[in-house]
């Protein structure tokens, strides 16, 4: 895993916390990094509904309106 | 036939939001037209502005846009020979759509005209109404002698075709939820008619001198998909058993009662059973779905698969095997298994996940009219405000094809079959001294235009009759382009 894939992740951060400069880095399991990635991704979707839903006035029902094509 | 030609045509949805809650609910139908086909009119000039190779309403690539019946923009592909050259052609049709739309809009506010222009590309409105998405395939004239054979398949593909609906104030007659947005708009198997009645196939009489020859195969029953994944499946299976019809291959096949029904049925619980004339027992469109799979399985045991063949007949298995654990529900249409992640290939079911995860955030229940909003929404083409364009873009979607390749498509022509011809004459022509009149998908006419003169001199129309190149293309499988693009350039030439 590159240092800018798990920076993306938000996990390189925690791990530097604290940590000696010698300390050889310790192993961040795979599946713990794609979890975290999935979550984050997650939040995005979450969040971006979120903004849709904002704009879902019952107008829109009313004027989404078409005629009928083939 | 190893060489299959494929094309789709969609219709889209125009939408003007005016943000003043202007309903439109009560506008009779003539003037709800009124004010769409002035919108298309923008969008017409957007696609002068905007700068691609056209002549009339055909473009570059081959394809063709224009405005079609109830003036929904329609986007047709050049005829493209592998599936996955059908699934980056209709891409690129949903993005040069998009183009139009956003440069429309510019226009649109430049005119004074308030409010932001969207494009859906679904199948319904909020009020029923209904649009296509239809499909082409050139067939041997074997396989239509048994063309009915093909139906059952076409009834239950919807399991890995549609689109998904939000029922609005979902019954429990018609239940809230429905795997396809066409489902409910099909009433018969056979018509020669595209609009008020519909047929799962259209069987169109300008198609029938052509006995003997191979012709068009002209589907109805397709949703507008999203999913890169769902389209090329939809062109693969189908073209698949095509295949098997042409070499008559098929041989005690399932035949539903009621082909109709049965279509309406699955499109509201997906593992319903149907009722078969010829067979005892239960079965549902998994069921039928696999014994198709089975008998093309078997097929290309003793037979050499063509271009891709192979490569979709995994994925139809991969993808049968996928639905078989799917657990919906029955009480609130929650989906609560998904193991093999198809959600990231099938629409509906991508769109109901979507719609649960609002419900559980959210506490909505299926009455709520926002979720018919999020539906609509996931249809939209706009990169900011599409919901599946968003999930494409967080990566919770698989891809079939690139960008680049979507890219390459909204310019460039399939090389493998007219298209080619159609669409490097288009740009050959292009800003030069002559008028390019493509006819048909068959014909295109190169007439001069008059040299350093008024057009209106005297002898001008005689002159124009003369002095034309007329190009016939009727076979699509027939790619002699470098004759007839040699004769393109000389002809331009000379009269440039």
């Amino acid at each position: 895993m590159s240092k800018s894939k798990q920076a993306k992740t938000g996990l390189i951060h925690k791990r530097q916390k604290g940590k000696k400069e010698d300390t050889p880095e310790a192993p961040v399991p795979s599946t713990s990094i794609s979890e975290e990635a999935t979550r984050q991704k997650l939040k995005k979707l979450d969040e971006f509904m979120e903004g849709v839903l904002q704009k879902a006035g019952p107008e829109f029902l009313d004027e989404f309106k078409q005629v009928e094509g083939e | 036939m190893k060489s299959r030609i494929f094309g789709t045509e969609c219709e889209y949805a125009l939408f003007h939001s005016q943000g003043e809650g202007k309903s439109k609910s009560r506008w009779e139908d003539e003037l709800l037209l009124e004010h769409l086909k002035g919108i298309t009119q923008y969008l017409m000039s957007a696609l002068k502005v905007v700068g691609y190779p056209l002549a009339g309403e055909f473009l570059g690539n081959g394809g063709r846009f224009y405005i079609d019946r109830g003036a929904h923009p329609e986007y047709a592909t050049p005829e493209c020979a592998s599936v996955s050259d059908v699934v980056a052609h209709e891409k690129a049709g949903d993005r040069i759509v998009w183009e139009l739309a956003e440069l429309a809009g510019f226009l649109l506010a430049q005119a004074g005209k308030t409010g932001k222009l969207h494009v859906f590309k679904n199948n319904v409105d909020a009020f029923g109404t209904t649009y296509g998405c239809h499909e082409n395939y050139l067939v041997a004239p074997r396989a239509m002698e048994s063309i009915s054979f093909i139906v059952p398949f076409l009834v239950t593909r919807q399991i890995f075709t549609g689109a998904g609906r939000v029922m609005k104030g979902g019954t429990t007659q018609t239940g809230p939820f429905q795997l396809s947005q066409r489902a409910d708009f099909i009433d018969r198997v056979f018509s020669d008619r595209t609009s008020q009645v519909r047929g799962i196939i259209n069987l169109r009489k300008r198609e029938i001198p052509r006995q003997g020859q191979n012709r068009r195969l002209h589907i109805l029953v397709g949703d507008s998909n999203m999913s890169e994944y769902a389209l090329g499946l939809r062109a693969g299976t189908t073209s698949l058993v095509l295949r098997l019809l042409e070499e008559d291959a098929f041989h005690d096949m399932p035949v539903l009662e009621s082909s109709v029904e049965a279509m309406k049925d699955i499109s509201r619980r997906f593992d319903c059973p149907v009722k078969l004339e010829n067979r005892q027992g239960r079965y549902n469109a998994l069921d039928i779905q696999t014994i198709y799979l089975e008998k093309v399985h078997r097929f290309f045991g003793q037979h050499e698969p063509g271009l891709g063949e192979e490569e979709i007949l995994q994925l139809w298995s991969n993808t049968l095997t996928g639905l078989r654990k799917v657990k919906i529900s029955s009480e609130n249409w929650t989906l609560e298994d998904d193991p093999e992640d198809l959600k990231r290939r099938i629409d509906w079911i991508l769109k109901l996940w979507l719609i649960n995860r609002v419900q559980q955030n959210k506490r909505f229940d299926w009455q709520d009219y926002r979720l018919q909003h999020l539906d609509a929404r996931y249809h939209d083409l706009d990169p900011v405000s599409g919901i599946f364009q968003r999930c494409q873009e967080l990566n919770l979607t698989d891809r079939m094809v690139n960008d680049n390749e979507i890219r390459k498509a909204k310019v460039v022509p399939p090389d493998d079959t007219r298209a080619w011809t159609r669409g490097m004459t288009i740009q050959s022509a292009s800003g030069k001294n002559v008028d390019v009149i493509v006819q048909n998908w068959e014909t295109i006419d190169i007439v001069a235009r008059p040299k350093g003169r008024s057009s209106n001199h005297p002898f001008d129309r005689h002159r124009r009759m003369v002095n034309r190149l007329e190009i016939k293309m009727e076979d699509p499988l027939v790619v002699d382009h470098a004759s007839i693009l040699e004769k393109v350039r000389d002809f331009v030439e000379m009269w440039d």
